[in-house]
């Protein structure tokens, strides 16, 4: 129980920080962005999947239908005038344009076979292929056959052709004997006729023998005739073509040929009597024989006929192919049309998918810069910000109002401490201040005091007082001056680097000369300066106070009566770089790091006048002016001891004209 | 030539004894023998140069040297009420102190003081001061 409140808290407090719920709505919003970007995806998916199938199945698919259409037409339109053809301009027309023509249609239909094979590869209902397979099948083999049905007529025709050919040589062989046996008869009858004249009792002998000689004449007539008639009747049974025989002629020519037969018996038995019924015999057979003209032009009817059939059988056939046709395309247009709207459905998903996570993503945009950046976020630190700025440049009374317990309440709690620290740094400090004051008058105003009285008294009495009294004054007044000392140095430390004075525009050279001069006045020590001639723009008081530590240190501390002391200064444009370099005792080593510190002096007070304190302002102050000073010396070496300080310029320096360096006097 | 006007007086305006035993010692030394007066502080001082006023009807022949750090009424508020004063505002007042804080000079001369001397090294300063006093005192025309 313990823990789950804990973690709660732990929760709450996590939960409040700016950051943590930053980071939550980003989160939310990738979410978003996440799952719109797999929805889409999805539909995409839809999209990719209905265009492929719209491009590598239905268009193909309606494209192909098309076109078997289109070979569909052209089958038609040749099957049409394949049967119109041979209907208008009669079944005699060259063979080869119209076997050309049935060419041409079986070859479409073998192409729209092939077709069909291809349309097997969609998403076509087995029957209808099957269908169509049939019907191209029925048209092909009815094509076929009707060129059969042609072929068997033509030939028919042939032989037509042939046998009247026959007849003809036939009859005409037929009438040079009938003209030989009228020639006999004539000449028989013209011996009769010669006859009849020479006897009376012969006469009626005569005139019988002359009667049937005219019998026989109109016999062989009546024959001639009858055969011309059955020739004539063959010849026009051939050149009917198609059309429907005559049951009349057949009889009459059946009629006329028995009559021939008949008369043929009557003839003499001669030779010429049996070539004579050889070829009636024959001629009979090739008129009305099995294979005879009628025979063959009955056939010839009968196949025109078959043909007629046929021809109207393809009628049927090709609107059944038409209507196949116009199925399979309205099956593939239905594909087409659904995968159009499949594309299109999936496209309306997407485009509303999308509207809707913009709408979304907006939103939580929205929501998260007026919940989070405006509210906790901007105000507050605009406010936070103010009151830093006010804080840093030394209005302290400026309120902290932001609260809260995330980053910014922290900071601003945090703030509150630091201003509190100000505020008492800033009371330290006048503390301090006037602490300094309070040493620099109240400590020193009695001391000065002992001093001046002392030394009254030795003045006034210096006679009457006895050696060893003088001495004890005399030391006390060194003491008192001591004392003295170390209380302005004290105050010197106080107050070093504070209220630094506006910066000025401070002749270098001339800076560093007088400081020689202060430190050095009567000349005793060789004190050389080397450095550019420029103005430089900086604080000037701790300047001074770093050279005149420095030098009256050099100074003091040198262990011979003339000393030398080298100065020299780089100016670069944002740092200023002095180098003290003496030759004096130096400093050993162990104790470069004590002499910074207060009231470290390396000498007793009595051999050195010295506070001790003089390196510890001047690193207060290099330090405060965030400069840096640092030492080089090695008794154990050689002589000598050198200072390098380094003091930041605020602004760059100016130059005057260069002169030479000159050696201070 | 010296003109027949009264000889300048001196008013020490110090609390400390021993400053003044110091100025006066300095004086003996230097032979000055102008009338010296002491107050202990401002107070006491403006006081009694009111009194030396009503006594010559007019501004009193006072050279006036002034401590800052005093009780009751210290240096400067000393001065603010003499240059307050109608009758008084003209004095010439030295200021005669320890402390070198740039704010009390400025301060002091902001109202209009002849000097303004630190103490520091005792004797030498004091003899160096009081030496150009008296060469104040006899040269300078005091006002009235």
């Amino acid at each position: 129980m313990l823990k789950f409140s804990a973690l709660k808290a732990s929760l709450t407090n996590a939960l409040a920080h700016l950051t943590v719920r930053l980071r939550i709505l980003l989160v939310v919003i990738g979410v978003v962005t996440a799952i719109t970007g797999l929805v889409a995806i999805l539909q995409v998916g839809i999209i990719l999947a209905a265009y492929t199938e719209l491009n590598y199945s239905a268009q193909p698919m309606l494209q192909l239908a098309k076109r078997i259409e289109n070979n569909t037409q052209k089958l038609s339109l040749r099957l049409q005038s394949f049967t119109n053809f041979s209907q208008s301009t009669g079944f005699e027309d060259p063979v080869e344009a119209t076997s050309d023509q049935a060419d041409q249609i079986i070859e479409q239909a073998e192409r729209l076979r092939e077709n069909l094979a291809e349309l097997k590869a969609y998403d076509v209902p087995e029957n209808l292929i099957h269908d169509f397979d049939m019907r191209l099948a029925a048209a092909r083999t009815s094509v076929i056959s009707t060129l059969d049905t042609r072929d068997h007529y033509l030939r028919l025709k042939e032989e037509l052709r042939h046998d009247i050919h026959e007849i003809l040589s036939l009859h005409n062989k037929s009438q040079q004997l009938l003209e030989s046996f009228t020639f006999n008869i004539t000449s028989q009858s013209d011996r009769l006729m010669r006859d009849l004249g020479t006897s009376s009792r012969e006469r009626e002998r005569i005139n019988e023998q002359l009667a049937k000689t005219f019998q026989m004449s109109l016999n062989i007539n009546s024959m001639g005739f009858a055969l011309d008639t059955v020739v004539a009747a063959a010849n026009n049974a051939s050149d009917l073509g198609g059309n429907a025989p005559s049951n009349r002629s057949i009889l009459e020519t059946r009629e006329e040929l028995r009559d021939i037969v008949v008369k043929i018996a009557l003839l003499p038995d001669t030779q010429e009597r049996l070539e004579l019924v050889q070829y009636v015999a024959r001629l009979r057979g090739l008129v009305i024989g099995p294979n005879g003209i009628f025979a063959h032009q009955l056939e010839q009817y009968e196949l025109r006929q078959e043909f007629d059939r046929k021809r109207l059988q393809h009628l049927p056939l090709l609107s059944d192919i038409s209507e196949t046709v116009a199925q399979l395309v309205n099956r593939s247009l239905e594909i087409v049309d659904k995968s159009t709207t499949d594309l299109w459905g999936a496209l309306q998903n997407l485009i509303s998918v999308l509207i809707t996570a913009l709408f979304v993503s907006l939103s939580v945009i929205l929501f998260t810069n007026w919940a989070i950046i405006e509210r906790q976020f901007r105000k507050r630190i605009q406010i936070l910000n103010r009151a830093v700025r006010a804080i840093a440049s030394g209005d302290l009374d400026h309120p902290v109002p932001v609260t809260g317990i995330d980053e910014l309440g922290e900071m601003a709690s945090a703030l509150t401490i630091f201003k509190q620290n100000a505020i008492e740094l800033q009371r330290s400090n006048i503390e301090l201040e006037k602490f300094a004051y309070v040493a620099a008058h109240d400590l020193r105003s009695p001391l000065r005091a002992i001093s001046d009285l002392s030394s009254w008294i030795i003045e006034d009495e210096e006679n009457k007082l006895s050696i060893e009294s003088s001495a004890y004054f005399t030391l006390m007044q060194e003491r008192t001056n001591r004392l003295d000392r170390l209380l302005c140095d004290l105050l010197a430390y106080a107050r070093a680097g504070e209220n630094d004075p506006e910066i000025e525009t401070i002749d270098l050279s001339a800076c560093i000369r007088d400081q020689i001069q202060y430190a050095n006045p009567n000349g005793t020590f060789d004190i050389s300066y080397h450095g550019p001639d420029v103005l430089i723009k900086t604080h000037l008081t701790p300047l001074q106070q770093v050279l005149s530590n420095l030098l009256s240190n050099a100074v003091r501390h040198h262990d011979k009566k003339k000393g030398c002391i080298a100065i020299t200064a780089e100016v670069w444009p944002n740092q200023l770089t002095l180098v003290l370099t003496d030759d004096g005792p130096g400093i050993e080593v162990q104790y470069q790091e004590r002499i910074f510190e207060l009231f470290q002096t390396l000498q007793p007070r009595d051999d050195v006048e010295g506070s001790g304190l003089g390196l510890a302002i001047v690193k207060k102050i290099v330090e405060r002016n965030k400069g840096s000073i640092t030492l080089t010396s090695d008794p154990r070496l050689k002589r000598g001891t050198t200072f390098t300080v380094t003091f930041p310029l605020p602004e760059k320096p100016v130059a005057i004209a260069p002169k030479q360096a000159r050696t201070a006097a | 030539m010296k003109t027949a006007t009264k000889p300048a007086k001196f008013l020490i305006v110090d609390d400390d004894k021993i400053s003044v035993m110091a100025m006066q010692r300095a004086m003996r030394k230097l032979k000055i023998v102008n009338e010296t007066h002491v107050c202990s502080d401002g107070q006491k001082a403006l006081d009694f140069l009111r009194e030396e006023a009503e006594k010559v009807a007019g501004l009193p022949p006072f050279i006036v040297t002034l401590d800052l750090n005093m009780p009751r009424m210290g240096g400067l508020e000393f001065l603010d009420e003499i240059r307050a004063d109608a009758m008084l505002s003209r004095v010439v007042v030295f200021v005669f102190t320890t402390s070198d804080v740039p704010n009390d000079v400025q301060k002091a001369y902001h109202h209009n003081v002849a000097g303004y001397i630190v103490k520091e090294n005792p004797s030498q300063t004091f003899s160096e001061a009081l030496d150009m006093l008296d060469s104040y005192a006899r040269i300078v025309e005091l006002p009235v």
